[in-house]
């Protein structure tokens, strides 16, 4: 990917030319990333424009001592977090009204997707179970595994994106994937997996 | 190597962990039926997650961006009389309220004062009829 202290300067100076080629080389990884917290393409497409807005109208603050990418990954982390709750607040809202069933998958715990799972033991059910092992995992463990799994970052990488130590990535990504084979370990003990 | 070291050590050896605990978590994978098939688990499991990485390219995408944009700017153009507009509306209510509050105390107090007014009076017409009779007895 180009970074250059050219195709920046243009960036800054508003050249739709150097933004087309910016949205074109970022789009997959990013939409790759969001699709890691949201697990919904159509969101995670929303997510992504939204990122991409944001970095035009605040381009010209860019600090080049880091990447763009970087810099870009960080912002659709926030977002992603950000849509995340958003949504569980309406599926909070929605279920307060009694009326109105809550059809949102958000909010299951993994106990639920596992009594889900056991009515559905389908590949349907598997997959909500894998989701809700990855999303019930803490913020930092999680942010650095999707890093990881969805965006193929190195541990360096990841560090300079959660802007903490080396170490420090490397003991999320070790508690995160302990956490999930404890997590999906419980289910295969009940057989449903 | 037991069970739990095993699955300890699994996530890595599925993910082509070079760790010098690998070679023994091949080993017991090849005796432990058990182990075996949690592996296969957890294979599913980084498998899903490749599946889900797997995302087409828009082209419409940068076309949604520029309107998305364009949106901003036209919302930004009205932003400051939207800002001010809330709280204007707010101090507007309670000034009104204020007023009205307090031209319904003063037509309160008004009609307690007449109240008041039409007691004295009768006070006074009593007094001055109870003197009349006064009068009139002597």
């Amino acid at each position: 990917m180009i970074q250059d202290a050219d195709f920046i300067t243009r960036l800054k100076q508003g050249d739709p030319d150097a933004f087309r080629k910016l949205v074109d080389q970022h789009q997959i990884p990013l939409v790759r990333l969001c699709k890691g917290f949201l697990h919904n393409e159509e969101d995670a497409r929303d997510v992504v424009q939204d990122t991409f807005i944001e970095v035009f109208e605040s381009i010209r603050r860019f600090r080049e001592d880091a990447r763009l990418s970087t810099w870009l990954y960080r912002i659709a982390v926030n977002k992603s977090l950000n849509r995340i709750r958003k949504n569980r607040i309406s599926g909070w809202l929605v279920q307060l009204d009694l009326f109105t069933p809550s059809e949102q998958e958000d909010g299951l715990s993994v106990d639920s997707a596992l009594q889900v799972a056991e009515e559905t033991p389908d590949s349907g059910g598997k997959t909500r179970i894998i989701r809700k092992a990855v999303d019930t995992l803490p913020e930092s463990q999680r942010i650095a595994f999707v890093l990881h799994k969805y965006l193929d970052l190195s541990y360096k990488e990841i560090s300079t994106v959660m802007e903490v130590s080396l170490p420090a990535v490397e003991s999320l990504l070790f508690r995160a994937r302990q956490s999930l084979q404890k997590k999906l370990y419980n289910v295969y003990k009940k057989n449903v997996l | 190597m037991k069970c739990k070291d095993v699955r300890t050590n699994l996530p890595e050896y599925l993910e082509g962990g070079t760790a010098p605990g690998m070679k023994s978590v091949a080993e017991h994978l090849a005796e432990c039926e058990s182990c075996k098939a949690f592996s296969v688990v957890l294979e599913e499991a980084l498998h899903h997650i490749e599946l889900e990485k797997q995302t087409e390219f828009d082209p419409y995408l940068f076309t949604r961006i520029q309107a998305g944009i364009e949106n901003r700017r036209n919302q930004n153009r009205f932003g400051y009389a939207r800002q001010m507009a809330r709280p204007l509306a707010y101090a507007m209510v309670f000034i009104f309220l204020l007023v009205a509050g307090i031209g319904l105390g003063r037509m309160f107090s008004n009609q307690q004062a007449l109240a008041t007014d039409y007691k004295t009076e009768i006070f006074y017409l009593q007094d001055e009829q109870s003197y009349l009779q006064d009068l009139v007895s002597e």
